[in-house]
């Protein structure tokens, strides 16, 4: 699923009078503005919201623990798109059992996420992250 | 709406859900220790529960080419979550650094 191509065709037929880099320019940025590059520059500051979490030590650890599993939904996510696309040759959404399969490790990292915080705070101000 | 299971559109409902109860859990969590930290990172987490939406709005459409914007949409805002999320856990770090 490359949206850039999908992109680019529709900027080039109203850019034709436009000069070459001009053109240049927008395939460019139609190619950084794909769902796949913003996806996987997203990864970035959550690896900063993790790394500042941890280091406050003033997260409910299992609240952390289910931050950090929102990382295994995105790897089990990357592993079913690419089997759905070289198995089934559709995109992951339209393969239900590796897509629902997928999202229920968000499912249970939200879960984790959700219990840390519930269970944590009554006055134990002892419950921290390490 | 048909191309998701039954089942499927439930562990999406279940992700949503839970994602926007621990937001409230975040804030209460802040109010009970009375560090108002704690409320900018339940409302740093609200740009994914916008990606959220814009997921199961393009899931409801049966994953229509003609709305592939909608991913777009739900990878920028996943971007901007993330990032607001950063800026808020290293709030909190720097809020606990500065305490005696």
């Amino acid at each position: 699923m490359d949206l850039a191509s999908l992109l680019v065709p529709p900027l080039k037929r109203s850019i034709l009078s436009t000069p070459r880099d001009m053109d240049h320019l927008l395939r460019l940025a139609s190619a950084f503005l794909s769902a796949d590059t913003l996806f996987g520059l997203s990864l970035f500051p959550y690896l900063l919201f993790l790394f500042h979490a941890r280091r406050s030590r003033r997260f409910p650890v299992l609240a952390w623990w289910g931050f950090l599993a929102t990382l295994v939904f995105v790897v089990v996510t990357v592993v079913a798109g690419a089997i759905a696309e070289w198995r089934y040759h559709q995109q992951l959404a339209d393969v239900d059992w590796l897509h629902g399969g997928a999202e229920a490790f968000l499912t249970a990292a939200n879960l984790l996420v959700a219990l840390g915080f519930a269970g944590a705070g009554n006055g134990a101000s002892r419950q921290q992250s390490r | 709406m048909h191309t998701l299971s039954f089942t499927t559109w439930w562990i999406h409902i279940a992700s949503v859900l839970e994602w926007s109860l621990a937001m409230l859990l975040v804030a209460s969590y802040g109010q009970r220790r009375q560090e108002s930290e704690w409320t900018w990172l339940a409302l740093a987490m609200a740009p994914a529960l916008v990606s959220a939406f814009c997921a199961c709005t393009w899931h409801f459409f049966d994953n229509a080419a003609a709305l592939s914007w909608l991913v777009t949409l739900q990878a920028a805002t996943t971007l901007l979550g993330n990032s607001t999320m950063a800026l808020a856990s290293w709030w909190i770090w720097r809020r606990s650094s500065s305490r005696p």
